[in-house]
């Protein structure tokens, strides 16, 4: 389990540059509009992913911070809060790499709005690249809605189409 | 004692006895600058051009050792094109246009910093600082044969200020002894660690950034770099957590490290030591010689007010930023241009002194500018915190894959000069659709016509701006030169003034920004924004 997650973590930190790549070429107008979809704007969803993440990583390192992570404004600009995700994306990657099988079975404490609960590392941190798939999935519609062609977000995994900007996530695999 | 501080370049204004100092009573000056430095000479030469006398005091006799400010931007070469030195300036610089950034040892991306056609003057060039004052002080000594009424004053150190009602009151001592000066008007160029501030009791807030960095240049004897300013983010010579190199004239090569800051100077400045920096950098076979070496930190901070009754500061004296993106010497020498055209017509009786408030409003918006640019430059080169740290490498990363990163990147953002935005100086804004790039406030976009560039028709003094189109009749009495342009949508004047309008008239003032614009104004559209621009409303 270790190696796929450490292997999510990338990809993770892979489709995360690869969809700011082309949020980050919208103007202002194309972000800020409306469109049909959970939340409405492309900025407002990418925050809620980074800021999710933010939540996660606190509780899988049992940080203490909880749902205080929430409480923050949304980076307007996309290249940075591109910058932010990179960051968090490389901590997350940092995270995993450290994983050991003993990890993976501990619960760890997670802060929720009616209390206190814990979960089993090993399956917070599939809920979190669930997590991320699930609204990348929207962003990629949000883009073809905005009219503009929305990157591929899933040649990652396989020897077969792996696009070239993947590879250095698997050579660094490799190397650690 | 009179003692020099530090060593000389260029020994260019000897002490000599003045007659004031045998005056019976103090002898008043219109303007009394101190300091000699690029700042304070830039504004001697300024104002003895428009033939206000000026006295130049400095407790040194010329320029002082070591290439120092080095990196001179194109405005500062603009305004020194309107004093009439840029032409050596230029000539002897090394001029740049190229930038490479680098992460332990990888390049993350270039840039070009002018990647625009139709500028007279390069983005930058890297100058040594005494050989820019050098220049600077030939061209006061032409200006004075010629009749500028500029007096040099070397070894002339300011012990004591009072502030008149009407004036200045100012106690100097020379190798001589000290005698006494009056000015109805002081500007304060006397650098960062202000003498004259001190001795007013006058605060300087901001931040003091822990770091040091060790300057070190170096002829190369076997070796070259292209011309191209080279930054490292943590290479892997380890020599300095960052690395910057950048070519000077003369084969000399000035190479920055950042070394930390609980350092032991003297032990550092030690030619050993500096040396095992360099070689580890070089690799032990290049042959170099040290030239000149210096251990500097800094803060970023600003005087609350330029203005204090009738002693203005200006430069270092009234600002201080990180080295990083050239905004040192670059934003004291707009400041001089910023100041010298407003004191001159306080003192001719055309304007207020209420203008020279607008000096003090403006150029302490640039600085701001400039403080918060050279903040965030020094954060990102020297990150404080494990998260901030992160945050640099993960930008860092991002960047060389992907070029919509590359605006994070931030190496020191290299200065371009301030826009005056909420100036009380600035008039109209009226014509729809014309370019943001000079709209009010703005210093004036360069740009080729037909009888030479745009920047060396405007001089400097009040200017109407006619593109495709007359200054309505009687416009020519309102005191103002008036050039007319003819310019195509396509042509850079076009693209930088119209925009997608057919013609337009501004009122740019003698520092080259732009106070107004209209389509089409009337006679007294333009006598109104002339009479706010002066300070009058």
């Amino acid at each position: 389990m270790q190696q796929h997650l450490r292997q999510m973590a990338r990809n993770n930190a892979w489709a995360n540059e690869t969809l700011f790549g082309a949020v980050c070429a919208l103007s202002d107008t194309a972000l800020l509009t409306q469109r049909p979809s959970f939340f409405g704007t492309l900025p407002r969803l990418l925050n809620h992913i980074y800021e999710i993440d933010l939540y996660y990583l606190d509780a899988a390192q049992q940080g203490g911070l909880g749902r205080s992570v929430l409480e923050r404004t949304d980076v307007a600009d996309m290249v940075e809060l591109a910058g932010l995700q990179a960051m968090q994306d490389r901590a997350l990657i940092d995270f995993c790499d450290g994983l050991t099988a003993q990890m993976l079975a501990t619960h760890v404490p997670t802060e929720r709005p009616d209390g206190m609960t814990s979960e089993a590392l090993g399956r917070l941190l599939l809920h979190v690249f669930q997590h991320q798939v699930h609204h990348r999935g929207q962003a990629h519609g949000m883009l073809s809605q905005a009219g503009v062609n929305p990157p591929q977000l899933d040649d990652f995994f396989l020897d077969y189409g792996r696009v070239p900007s993947a590879e250095r996530y698997w050579e660094e695999m490799h190397d650690a | 004692m009179l003692d020099d501080r530090y060593p000389l370049e260029y020994r260019l204004y000897p002490y000599a006895r003045s007659t004031d100092q045998d005056a019976a009573t103090p002898v008043r000056h219109p303007v009394v600058i101190m300091g000699g430095g690029p700042v304070g000479l830039a504004c001697a030469l300024d104002l003895g051009l428009k033939n206000v006398p000026v006295v130049l005091l400095d407790d040194h006799e010329g320029p002082g050792q070591g290439s120092r400010a080095l990196c001179f931007a194109k405005r500062t070469l603009e305004i020194a094109t309107r004093l009439g030195c840029a032409g050596p300036m230029v000539a002897r610089g090394v001029v740049w246009n190229l930038g490479k950034v680098f992460h332990e040892d990888r390049k993350v991306y270039e840039f070009n910093l002018l990647p625009e056609d139709g500028h007279e003057l390069p983005a930058f060039i890297n100058l040594q600082q005494p050989e820019f004052e050098r220049f600077v002080i030939d061209r006061i000594r032409a200006a004075q044969s010629a009749g500028a009424p500029i007096t040099l004053r070397g070894k002339n150190r300011v012990e004591a200020v009072q502030q008149l009602p009407d004036g200045v009151a100012l106690e100097v001592l020379t190798p001589e002894g000290p005698y006494k000066l009056e000015a109805d008007w002081v500007i304060g160029c006397d650098g960062a660690g202000s003498p004259l501030r001190k001795m007013m009791g006058l605060g300087f807030e901001g931040r003091v950034f822990e770091d040091s960095f060790l300057i070190a240049d170096i002829r190369m004897k076997n070796e070259s770099f292209p011309t191209e300013r080279w930054f490292w983010f943590e290479p892997s010579h380890k020599a300095g957590a960052s690395t910057l190199l950048h070519k000077q004239p003369d084969g000399v090569w000035r190479v920055d490290f950042q070394i930390g800051w609980d350092v032991d100077r003297t032990e550092e400045l030690k030619e050993p030591n500096v040396r095992k920096r360099l070689d580890a950098m070089l690799g032990a076979d290049v042959d170099y010689d040290l030239v000149w070496t210096s251990i500097y930190t800094f803060q970023c901070r600003r005087m609350t007010d330029f203005r204090h009754g009738r002693v203005l500061f200006a430069g270092d004296s009234a600002h201080q930023v990180s080295p990083f993106g050239a905004r040192g010497a670059n934003s004291g020498i707009q400041d001089a241009d910023n100041l010298c055209w407003k004191l001159a017509a306080v003192i001719a009786g055309e304007a207020p002194e209420a203008l020279l408030d607008s000096y003090s409003f403006e150029r302490q918006a640039a600085a701001d500018e400039n403080i918060l640019n050279s903040t965030r430059s020094t954060d990102f080169i020297t990150p404080k915190s494990e998260v901030s740290h992160m945050f640099r490498n993960a930008v860092l990363d991002l960047a060389e894959h992907h070029a919509f990163a590359r605006p994070l990147v931030n190496s020191g953002r290299l200065s371009t000069p301030a826009t005056h935005d909420d100036s009380p100086l600035n008039g109209p804004d009226a014509v729809t659709g014309a370019p943001e790039r000079t709209r009010p406030g703005s210093p004036c976009a360069d740009a080729p016509g037909e009888e030479g560039y745009l920047l060396r028709r405007l001089g400097g003094m009040f200017t109407l701006l006619a593109l495709n189109c007359a200054v309505p009749s009687g416009a020519d009495a309102l005191g103002c030169a008036v050039v007319d342009m003819a310019c195509s949508p396509e042509g850079a004047l076009g693209q930088r003034y119209l925009g997608t309008r057919g013609q337009a008239i501004y009122l740019i003032r003698p520092d080259q920004h732009v106070a107004a614009r209209w389509e089409a104004p009337t006679l007294s559209d333009i006598s109104e924004a002339l009479e706010r621009a002066k300070g009058k409303v």
